[in-house]
């Protein structure tokens, strides 16, 4: 399961259409933005 | 992360992009390395830690994910809705002897997380904490 889904599950959220910023990433800095 | 304006240009790049967001994750963070190289296999007291490389550590891990924070709730309280999941270690990790400043650092953003959910209570943004641990694989 992609990360993204992942901590939509665990916030309760359905991944459907999810509009997630998820910060972070291989380089520990910056902003990447992913649909769940 | 560390800069105040910089994530809110961020942020307000990502919400004009996708139109709003839904969730959060504050996953960045940047590790023992940066401190000591050989963390794993020689363990530095924490009298031996530069200060820069303290401060750096405790400003990405921790400040980082207060400003991304600080920067998207108020759209998510207009929105009525909203999912912060910030990303944290284990306590053993935390508080494992050689592990400053990332120990403190984690336990910042669980502190952090917990207040968080507090202030927002009742709102329809909700904060939840994820405490990650090694474990062996399955065999």
């Amino acid at each position: 399961m992609p990360p993204a889904a992942r901590a939509a599950t665990i916030a309760g959220m359905s991944t459907t259409k999810l509009r997630v910023l998820v910060t972070g990433g291989t380089s520990g800095l910056g902003l990447a933005m992913a649909s769940a | 992360m560390r800069d105040e304006s910089s994530v809110a240009r961020a942020v307000d790049q990502a919400c004009s992009q996708l139109g709003r967001i839904d969730m959060l994750v504050n996953n960045a963070g940047i590790g023992m390395r940066t401190v000591n190289p050989r963390f794993m296999t020689h363990a530095q007291g924490f009298w031996e830690v530069p200060v820069s490389g303290f401060q750096a550590v405790i400003e990405t891990n921790l400040t980082g994910y207060f400003l991304v924070a600080r920067e998207l709730t108020p759209r998510m309280l207009a929105a009525g809705a909203g999912r912060i999941v910030n990303i944290s270690v284990s306590h053993s990790t935390m508080h494992r002897a050689g592990f400053v400043p990332y120990g403190p650092s984690r336990a910042g953003s669980e502190a952090l997380s917990r207040i968080m959910a507090a202030d927002l209570r009742d709102t329809g943004v909700t904060v939840n904490l994820l405490l990650l641990a090694a474990r062996p694989s399955p065999a």
